[in-house]
């Protein structure tokens, strides 16, 4: 499946700007299940100085830096990527979770997802949350399905309820939030059952064909999790939609928690208070016919 | 008798003087011998004088959380730690292996991260670690040097074995004071200090120097060096600037710096130059807002952009402090052999890893005894188990059960005691040693000496500055001067003009011109109160003169609205007087100028010179009275001193500044406050004081021009020829005229950019005012009478007035603007 995205982020400042630094994360990443077909990322007024990196986690990063006074600041990314995604695997069929909690065998670079990180931090009401998912010997899958579905069953989409900056203490308090909140606390809760779960951020089909539901967070670039089977790998998981990310899931970036893949990041000298307004559009593209 | 014929090392503590059998150790006895031969008296005498040093030298180190706590004086022992060579040599390589292995470690693990693939190291203490900074991973420094200053604290135990209790890698702090102990004490104590061959320490300062100049990015021959410092409030100011000065570096603040393309450049008043090194003592995390923490305003926004595009050299580089981690620590034997192939020479205090199940389990067995410390980077201070309760220790073992890879446990290592100098004679006291090594070319060096840090007393667990600690000098004893060895050619140094003085961060340029504004306005102050209460100390009866400066000192707001404005009652009077001083309540008239000015020099320190900060530590001392009852005749000798300073510290300004930005923005400052001062005081005496004659001498006093008036006119002080003095004589440098000319001088040596253009309507502005100034007829000014009141002279004083403030806010605007950082996500 081929998708145009535009993902576009407007800061509107109450005062001027006189000096500007980025960073932004908004370049697909490449997967055996993606591929990235073209990108472009404007920015208006032109920046002076453009870098562009690969950040410790394997995402694109664009460093940016805006000299002389501006009142606006408008970043655009259009990306066309095209997703294979593969079947999911058989619930049933996987190892059992516990089998996944031997860190001694996991590689390093999945290690880096089993600790706590700056905005998931361990709390015994997160592991008492996850607990009943993960009865002894259940497949890992299984367990893991179970735990997005009750995230799914037992929490309230607002938008209003939490910030970026909400603590999951409280999320899980308010059983209210966003698909950053039910990321985080799906991470949170796979961490410390042992496992390894990294936060995905990416975007969902905006308007899905005739007969199909249109998900949540559609309209904003959304998050997920991933967790780490031996023998399976990564298995993305939406706690949000409580889906297993098909081919209406386009993956951006990845990190520990929002923190690592927050999109676009600043520092400006000036500007006083702000004004942001976020679209992301995902249309999708009709694949030509390979005959013609 | 002997200084150490009492001394004795508490039991279990290694004795630094005597061995078991009580015989002098052989390093020390040289120092001992040459003590004694001065003798208790003079050693008393000595100390006095060396603390007097000390408090005039404004050396400080700021505590945190306490009150009073800021800029405390530095305290020295003026009994130095005696190492011998022999002893001194072992400590040395130990020193700079150590160096080599942190380095290796850091290599690493910001590089291919072998130690952690390979599972040598736990993958905890670094992917859980928040000191491992992952934007810094993968970026190459010059010379793969990440360690370049390495401070190591070591401990004796008992079997006189040297122990290291910690490491600091990213921002080292402590080799400054060490430099102002020896400085200090090697005044103190010459004869001991030569009979004893101590090496000195300015050979590893200058190769410190060279070793960062060299590790520059190669642009030019002339690398600038700047040292970033998180502001006056840092517990170690005083050191930052002290180094920065020592050392030739320009200190900075984050706000002086600007990253541009991948470059870092200080903004001075010439614009933007380009900064090759920054030795940091800014924590590594705080360093970019950018990039690492959000909420940190002392960082430079894009640093680590520009480590990463190579164009800047950061010492330590950042993310250094991860092999700080006391659970990294913990593997150091191990890795030494992995990484150099040798073995360590200089071992921690015994360590177990809580993260393995055996050491997990002697840990809970003998947690009573232990020390536990935190595996990854924290604040936290170590907790030793034997000061817990019972409550305490199951708490312990709880959170150890719950999380056993977050702790490490250590043998606890009895600190050895030295003698200490307690103002009569020497008693015990703990002892640790601070030691530096700095890379320098390929080479390590290590500083013969180093911070030895006292305890407070035998029993404190912990021995730390912030925890009241004392420090003392250290010798190595019997050696020839050390020198660097260096294959390489030292850096060149080369000739630097002031005028294109280039450093000057826009931030210093701001706090000079108004440590110029403070300095006068503190001076007219206490020129009116010394004026007011040399009247009152005439007589005891209402002169008109007296009359005529109390209506003065109120309509001034020198003199408070609760204060008695009866000349009878003495003691409320002096009372009154008293409370100008006093420390209580909000600062008065004359307290609020002195302690803004002392605020505003401590941030610019280092740019005032050793003498000037002697003046300063002394106007201090000047503007407190003691608590008890004062006289008059005291109060006025006080008012005496403080006008003495402050003429003190303008000879300085005057004599010994180069005529460079610095100068200028002091100056200007200066010149603009005296100006708005003699025309407030001019104005309000005769708009509110009524009759004025009477008052018109004190002005004279007041603004330093009796003498001039007395010799020009042999007369009583009249109107006109008191307002041509103070206002139109533009060779009288009390004169406001005078005070336009000298500014509008300060603004034609400006650098001509285009902040310069900006001021062009300032400056023609400036230049008129100051012809009518000195055009005017005060002469038929002096016929109206005071109550037909003075319409065009009162026009001229606010057209000046009005002048001097829209000058004051183009300079701040032009040259100082400070816009907010704010962060968005």
């Amino acid at each position: 499946m081929q998708y145009d995205i535009v993902h576009s982020t407007r800061y509107g400042y109450g005062a001027p700007v006189l000096l500007s630094r980025h960073v932004a994360r908004l370049t697909p990443r490449l997967l055996p299940t993606q591929a990235c077909l073209h990108h472009r990322l404007d920015v208006s007024p032109e920046p002076t100085v453009r870098r562009e990196h690969c950040d410790y986690f394997g995402n694109a990063m664009t460093f940016f830096m805006l000299e002389g006074t501006h009142r606006e600041l408008e970043v655009t990314a259009r990306s066309r990527v095209r997703v294979d995604p593969p079947a999911p695997p058989e619930p049933e069929a996987s190892v059992a979770w516990e089998a996944a909690r031997d860190h001694a065998r996991l590689p390093c670079e999945v290690l880096e997802y089993v600790f706590e990180s700056p905005a998931v931090r361990f709390t015994e009401e997160i592991a008492r949350y996850a607990r009943p998912s993960f009865p002894a010997g259940r497949p890992f899958l299984e367990a893991v399905l179970d735990l997005t579905n009750r995230i799914h069953g037992e929490f309230q989409f607002d938008t209003r309820a939490t910030t970026v900056a909400t603590p999951l203490a409280e999320v899980l308090r308010l059983r209210r939030g966003v698909c950053q909140d039910f990321s985080h606390l799906a991470v949170g809760c796979l961490r410390m059952m042992g496992l390894a779960a990294r936060y995905v951020s990416g975007y969902l089909e905006t308007q899905p064909p005739p007969g199909s539901p249109r998900l949540v967070g559609a309209d904003a670039s959304h998050a997920w999790v991933s967790a780490y089977c031996p023998g399976a790998g990564w298995l993305d998981l939406d706690p949000t939609n409580n889906v297993m990310p098909g081919e209406t899931h386009v993956t951006l970036a990845w990190g520990r928690d929002f923190g690592d893949v927050s999109p676009l990041r600043g520092v400006m000298l000036g500007g006083g208070g702000h004004e942001l307004a976020v679209g992301v559009d995902v249309m999708r593209v009709e694949e030509p016919n390979p005959g013609q | 008798m002997s200084l150490l014929a009492d001394f004795r090392a508490r039991e279990g503590a290694y004795d630094e003087v005597f061995d078991t059998g009580r015989v002098p150790r052989p390093a020390t006895a040289p120092l001992f011998d040459a003590l004694d031969e001065l003798g208790r008296t003079e050693l008393a005498a000595r100390w006095d004088s060396a603390r007097r040093a000390i408090r005039d030298n404004g050396v400080t180190y700021n505590v945190y959380g306490d009150p009073a706590g800021s800029d405390r004086p530095w305290t020295l022992d003026m009994v130095p730690f005696a190492v011998g060579a022999d002893e001194w040599s072992r400590i040395e390589a130990g020193l700079v292996q150590r160096a080599r292995l942190l380095n290796a470690v850091l290599a690493d693990l910001y590089g291919p991260m072998r130690l952690l693939h390979e599972g040598i190291l736990p993958a905890s203490l670094v992917l859980a670690n928040p000191a491992f900074l992952r934007p810094c991973h993968g970026i190459d420094v010059p010379g793969n040097v990440r360690v370049h200053l390495l401070a190591v604290d070591l401990a004796r135990a008992p079997d006189g074995s040297w122990r290291v209790i910690n490491h600091r890698t990213q921002a080292a702090s402590g080799a400054g004071y060490a430099l102002e102990n020896r400085i200090v004490l090697s005044r103190s104590l010459p004869e001991a200090f030569r009979e004893c061959q101590v090496p000195k320490l300015s050979s590893f300062f200058r190769a410190h120097r060279d070793g960062l100049a060299r590790l520059a990015p190669p642009r030019t021959r002339d690398p600038r060096v700047v040292l970033l410092t998180p502001g006056p409030l840092n517990e170690t100011y005083f050191e930052h600037a002290y180094l920065a000065r020592y050392l030739g570096f320009t200190l900075v603040e984050g706000g002086d710096l600007t990253c541009r393309d991948g470059h870092v450049f200080i903004k001075t008043l010439d614009g933007l130059q380009q900064v090759d090194v920054i030795l940091r003592r800014v924590d590594d995390s705080y360093c970019d807002p950018l990039e690492l923490r959000a909420d940190s305003t002392l960082g430079v926004p894009g640093l680590v952009e520009a480590t990463r595009a190579g164009h800047v050299t950061v010492a330590n580089s950042l993310g250094s402090g991860l092999v700080e981690s006391p659970g990294i620590a913990a593997f150091f034997p191990g890795l030494c052999r992995t990484l150099l192939g040798e073995e360590l020479l200089l071992e921690p205090a015994r360590t177990w890893w809580c993260g393995h199940p055996d050491d997990l389990a002697f840990a809970l067995e003998f947690a009573g005894t232990l020390v536990f410390k935190r595996a990854t980077l924290s604040g936290d201070p170590p907790v030793f188990g034997r000061t817990l309760t019972r409550e305490q220790l199951a708490g312990l073992r709880a959170a150890l059960s719950a999380r056993p890879e977050d702790f490490v446990a250590q043998r606890e290592i009895a600190h050895s005691a030295a003698p200490t100098w307690n103002g009569e004679t020497v008693e015990a006291r703990q002892i640790g040693l601070r030691s530096y090594a700095a890379v320098s070319g390929d080479s390590w060096v290590v500083m013969p000496g180093g911070l030895t840090r006292t305890g407070t007393n035998s029993n404190e667990p912990i021995i730390s500055m912030q925890r009241g600690g004392g420090s003392k000098d250290t010798w190595v004893i019997g050696t020839a001067p050390v020198q660097a060895i260096s294959l390489l050619p030292p850096a060149q140094v080369r000739v630097r003009r002031e005028g294109r003085s280039t450093d000057l961060p826009s931030r210093v340029t701001d706090n000079l011109f108004w440590l110029g504004r403070h300095v006068e306005r503190a001076e007219q102050t206490v020129r009116v109160l010394r004026s007011f209460a040399a009247a009152r100390e005439d007589t005891t009866d209402h002169t008109p003169e007296f009359s005529a400066l109390l209506q003065l000192v109120r309509s001034l707001e020198i003199w408070p609205a609760a204060a008695p404005d009866a000349a009878e009652d003495l003691d409320a009077f002096e009372d009154a007087l008293a409370g100008l001083f006093s420390a209580d309540g909000p600062p008065s008239a004359l307290r609020g100028p002195l302690l803004e000015v002392r605020r505003i020099a401590t941030s610019v320190r280092d740019r005032l010179s050793l003498d000037t900060w002697r003046i300063l530590g002394q106007l201090g001392a000047d503007a407190t009275l003691g608590r008890r009852r004062v006289q008059m005749d005291e109060v006025l000798r006080h008012l005496d001193r403080l006008v003495t300073d402050l003429a003190a510290f303008s000879g300085m300004e005057m004599e010994n500044m180069t005529r460079g930005y610095t100068w200028r923005f002091l100056d200007t400052g200066r010149r603009l406050e005296r100006a708005l001062q003699t025309i407030r005081l001019i104005r309000t005496a005769l708009e509110d004081v009524r009759p004025v004659e009477p008052v018109l001498g004190s002005l004279l006093e007041i603004a330093d021009s009796s003498m001039t008036y007395r010799r020009r006119y042999f007369a009583e002080p009249q109107i006109a020829p008191v307002l041509d003095l103070l206002l139109g004589e533009a060779t009288n440098p009390r004169a406001v005229a005078f005070q336009l000319r000298a500014t509008l001088d300060h603004l034609e040596a400006l650098p001509k950019d285009e902040s310069w253009l900006v001021l062009q309507e300032e400056r023609s502005g400036f230049a008129e005012m100051a012809a009518r100034a000195e055009a005017t007829d005060f002469d038929a000014l002096g016929q109206t009478t005071q109550e037909a009141g003075y319409a065009d002279l009162f026009a001229l004083l606010d057209g000046i007035g009005e002048r001097l403030y829209s000058l004051s806010d183009a300079l701040a605007a032009t040259y100082f603007s400070h816009a907010q950082l704010r962060v968005s996500e």
